[in-house]
């Protein structure tokens, strides 16, 4: 192998890996003995540098048009995935923004690395067609995210979900693998390019084949968080730290489905496959929707709320995946894209929140918000309303896009098709009871409390930060075209 | 590109006030005035701009916009239809800004609110092309909830919730709609192609209409599906429901006419008895309801009800007579329907701080003026003759007997609901205004305050606008019927 080729291929992943370094070298150097706020400052900054620089990078690669694929498939450099690992380091940036923001423990320095490292874990994921490449990067990204979820050692429903998250992660892991293992006993072959090829052989065993491809299914349900995949995610999301939540919510959602798309995609070309696949994920959207929608209308707690209703946008992706072509897939990676940006937000949003309130977010204590911090309300009505399909906000569009694309496969009025966008369209619609609850939290209700709360202001680099999201979010809505396009065009060829 | 002028007029505005701050509570209300007034003077440009003689749409402006994934234009233009709605969005716009005035509470969110509300109502009048529609029907849903949730007054949050709940679920069933539209014709979200060759099968018109017409027809107050009518209008700040009931009602009466009619004319045809019953009965159940009424604002809420039900009757009739009078009817109601909450929510409520009519004691000798607006208002709203109720109802009323798909059985029904009209704003007005209340433990003053200068604007530029029409209908008449001639043409050949 090529090593020049190579660190021209994972350059940025170096970037973050050395900066994991850098941030608790320096942490433990000069600043072990001082003050818990100063040492979060400085980790903060030196992992906000490294990810710039590391930013910068892939765009650069991104523009001079690298395409490499080394060591048969286990590094792949293409446009397209070079934009999700653009997107994953710039959901790593508000994450690590939030996170100088929340109280700590004395563990200051390693949490910046253990975010650094969960994004390389990410990108790797992304860049890769090796299904072991995938599985060790699944890997690496799971155990940062158990690892920061208890990350309060004295907090204990911290530790309980992270056991929880752990343990049921492991087994999730555990069927992934196995998964693989049919794959690679049907097709012997373990990168995706000639697994997709040999999956249309007359000859192959379909039954062994398609039972790989139910393990796979458990694995990845749990890692998106899909139904009955799904009681993680509440206990993680509400006793992680927020800013931890919010990673967990996005970046780690968007590589698998991303991964998901490409695993499952060769496999839905072949007709005596994909009927079974399918049908397991018809069933997994459905169940999603209803658990996620109907779970979230009972949660107080607005993390948990999140959570619910992130249960419920897995039944959503999981319907451009139905579609099972190009345009549905692109339509997948379009809206994961933008519900990450959106719930980025929100998470940020309650993360602000939680700091000036020091204590948790639920739909009673957050009254009066709209008085102390209007930005805030504003950016939070954005996001909710985009995570809620509201027009013109870039959720409306994902959304519509998801649904036309199943439709279009299967154009014919009232089938199973129509049927599920149905569920999927009045879902949704329902579910905008509980987000305007949440808004009526924040923006409508007047709080007996808002006197007393402190005025939160936020620095420069948190402000941008929330305006570069929400106005992703508005432009991606009104404008949706350029993304569209280059997901289409990358994922066609 | 004058047809972006009132949208981007009002989303600019909404912008603008939104980021005052809400102690400089002048410069809010005068933007929000300028910003009323200039979107009005640029739909009344787009009046004066209207070729009469060319049927079709006129002024388009049509750009990509979402190609590849599907295909859907930035495209506008405007028609008779959409020209005399466009036209009372604009007044009503104006006269709830001053109706609004007083408001002293979060001003700058309100009238942030209340314009990205007005943006979307212009929108949906305006797009050509079906998701643009859509895009902006929705973009009005959302702000009433929260004018309702934070401004309004009893059960204001049931109510918003109520209401938001009843309009998303609404375009849910038009989403669904429009998807099968997009897939079983070629001509994507195009509505004047679809208007005119849409290539959609009997089978598939037939089927979809339903929900085309439930999903529109939910936001037009459409018997059985218009409880969130009467509670959110009475729940509403005075400015939300002159709105509600003056033009977000009839957003879901145009999209039954551009979509349902104009599209699926077979679907139209298929269904339109079943509609035009629906609407009858809504007609006299409306009234009724009305008359039992103790509320005041509910008795108008339900008489909103009973006067939509007028429109959908007059889609139903399939006839150029009825379409027209439905049209001036969206026209007539959204003017005589924000008159009457104007009155009622504003002036009389704001002065007696109740809506009880038991309570009310001999309120014409302590407010006269307003008394006599009441009436004038509540003449325009039985359908005398001077006022534009009446051409309205007429015309209805005359398509529903030319009308071959219509049973004559329901000109009786329509005829009783006319008497019960009659009868319960006679019937209120004498409870309001002339008797001894039976429950008379409120001390009113003996006089009280006159009309401020909004408030006499307000009301006088209203009913100028229904006498105008009353008198001289032609000026809407005129442009409706090219509006309409398009729809009309599929209609005959769907019917022959």
């Amino acid at each position: 192998m090529d090593y020049i080729q190579l660190v021209k291929a994972v350059l940025p992943e170096l970037m973050l890996l050395a900066t994991a370094f850098i941030a608790i070298g320096i942490d433990y150097k000069f600043f072990r003995n001082q003050d818990e706020k100063l040492r979060s400052r400085v980790a903060s900054n030196v992992t906000l540098y490294g990810l710039v620089c590391a930013l910068g990078t892939v765009l650069i690669q991104y523009h001079l048009g690298i395409e490499l694929n080394l060591g048969n498939g286990q590094v792949v450099i293409t446009p397209l995935n070079l934009m999700f690992k653009a997107v994953l380091i710039g959901l790593m940036f508000p994450t690590v923004v939030f996170a100088a923001r929340e109280a700590s423990c004395e563990h200051v320095s390693e949490h910046y690395a253990m975010l650094l490292l969960s994004a390389i874990g990410a990108c790797f994921l992304v860049a890769t067609d090796n299904l072991l490449i995938v599985f060790v990067a699944l890997e690496l990204l799971s155990l940062c995210l158990y690892t920061m979820t208890a990350f309060y050692k004295n907090y204990k429903e911290a530790t309980e979900a992270g056991i929880k998250y752990f343990l049921a992660g492991g087994v999730a892991s555990a069927f992934l693998l196995f998964g693989f293992s049919y794959i690679y006993g049907a097709t012997n072959a373990i990168d995706l390019p000639t697994i997709s090829q040999r999956l249309t052989d007359p000859d192959l065993p379909v039954l062994f084949v398609v039972t790989g491809f139910m393990f796979i299914l458990v694995g990845m349900g749990f890692k998106m968080a899909a139904v009955p995949f799904h009681l993680w995610a509440p206990d993680a999301y509400t006793c992680a730290p927020t800013s931890v939540t919010s990673w967990i919510a996005t970046g780690s959602k968007v590589a698998s489905f991303l991964i998901l798309g490409k695993l499952i995609l060769p496999a839905l070309s072949n007709r005596s496959l994909s009927e079974p696949i399918i049908g397991v994920l018809v069933l997994m959207s459905v169940l999603s929707m209803i658990v996620g929608n109907i779970g979230a209308i009972r949660q107080k707690n607005l993390k948990a709320l999140l959570a619910y209703s992130s249960i419920a946008h897995s039944g959503y992706l999981l319907i451009g995946v139905i579609a099972g072509d190009a345009k549905g897939t692109s339509a997948v990676l379009f809206y994961v894209i933008i519900y990450a940006i959106a719930n980025m937000g929100a998470f940020g949003v309650i993360a602000m929140l939680e700091t000036a309130l020091g204590r948790r977010i639920t739909l009673d204590n957050c009254a009066g918000c709209w008085r102390t911090s209007p930005l805030l309300a504003v950016c939070l009505l954005i996001f909710i309303l985009s995570l809620a399909g509201i027009p013109p906000l870039a959720g409306f569009t994902g959304k519509f896009y998801l649904f036309f694309a199943l439709v279009e496969n299967n154009p014919i009025w009232f089938n199973l098709s129509y049927a599920l966008i149905a569920l999927a369209i009045f879902t949704s619609a329902f579910a905008l009871y509980y987000y305007l609850r949440l808004l009526k939290a924040c923006i409508v209700k007047e709080s007996p409390e808002s006197t007393r709360a402190l005025p939160l202001s936020l620095n420069l680099l948190e402000q941008s930060t929330f305006a570069a999201l929400a106005f992703a979010t508005v432009f991606l809505g009104v404008y949706p075209m350029p993304l569209m396009r280059f997901l289409i065009s990358r994922l066609t060829n | 590109m004058e047809v972006l002028l009132p949208i981007v007029i009002s989303f600019i505005g909404s912008a603008l006030v939104a980021v005052t701050p809400s102690e400089k509570l002048k410069t809010i209300r005068i933007l929000s005035l300028t910003t009323a007034t200039a979107g009005f003077l640029a739909v009344l440009y787009l009046y004066f701009g209207y070729d009469n003689t060319k049927a079709g749409f006129q002024g388009v402006v049509k750009m990509d916009w979402i190609k590849n994934a599907f295909n859907a234009d930035f495209h506008l233009g405007y028609d008779g239809i959409s020209l005399t709605l466009v036209l009372l969005t604009g007044i009503i716009a104006v006269c709830g800004v001053l109706a609004s005035w007083n408001i002293s509470h979060r001003t700058n969110a309100f009238f942030g609110f209340y314009f990205a509300l007005i943006g979307g109502v212009y929108g949906v009048f305006l797009s050509l092309d079906l998701f643009l529609l859509f895009v902006f029907y929705e973009i009005a849903i959302v702000p009433k909830y929260f004018l309702i949730a934070i401004w309004g007054s009893t059960r204001r949050e049931y109510a918003s919730m109520q209401l938001v709940i009843y309009s998303i679920v609404g375009s849910a069933f038009a989403l669904l709609g429009l998807f099968a539209i997009y897939l079983g014709s070629n001509h994507g979200f195009n509505i004047p192609e679809l208007i005119t060759k849409s290539g959609l099968g009997y089978e598939l018109q037939t089927q979809i209409f339903p929900f085309i017409f439930i999903g529109f027809g939910i936001l037009a107050g459409m018997f059985p599906f218009h409880t969130w009518a009467p509670t959110g209008h009475s729940a509403a700040p005075t400015a939300a429901s002159m709105l509600l009931a003056g033009v977000v009602m009839k957003l879901g009466a145009y999209g039954c006419l551009r979509v349902g009619l104009g599209i699926l004319p077979v679907g139209a045809h298929y269904w339109a008895g079943c509609i035009g019953w629906l609407s009858a009965f809504a007609i006299v159940y409306g009234a009724l309801i009305a008359l039992s009424q103790k509320d005041f604002k509910y008795v108008i809420g339900y008489s909103s009800v009973s006067h939509m039900g007028f429109v959908l009757l007059g889609l139903s009739t399939l006839s150029q007579m009825g379409l027209v009078g439905a049209t001036l009817q969206m026209f007539s109601h959204g003017i005589i329907g924000a008159l009457l909450f104007a009155i009622v929510g504003g002036l009389i409520y704001e002065r007696t701080h109740t809506r009880n009519l038991d309570t009310f004691n001999h309120l014409f000798s302590r407010m006269p003026a307003i008394a006599w607006l009441f009436i004038i208002a509540g003449c325009a709203s039985m359908g005398l003759p001077l006022f534009s109720g009446f051409i309205a109802e007429l015309h209805i009323i005359l398509g529903l007997w030319q009308s071959t798909v219509q049973s004559v059985w329901l000109v009786v029904l329509v005829g009783i609901g006319i008497v019960l009209t009659f009868a319960y704003t006679l019937i209120k007005i004498h409870e309001a205004f002339f008797r001894k209340a039976p429950v008379s433990d409120e001390h009113f003053p003996k006089s009280f305050e006159p009309l401020a200068w909004n408030e006499k604007a307000l009301c006088g530029i209203l009913i100028i606008c229904t006498l105008v029409i009353g008198l001289f209908p032609f000026v809407l008449t005129d442009i409706i019927e090219t509006g309409l001639r398009p729809i009309i043409k599929t209609l005959e050949i769907v019917s022959r």
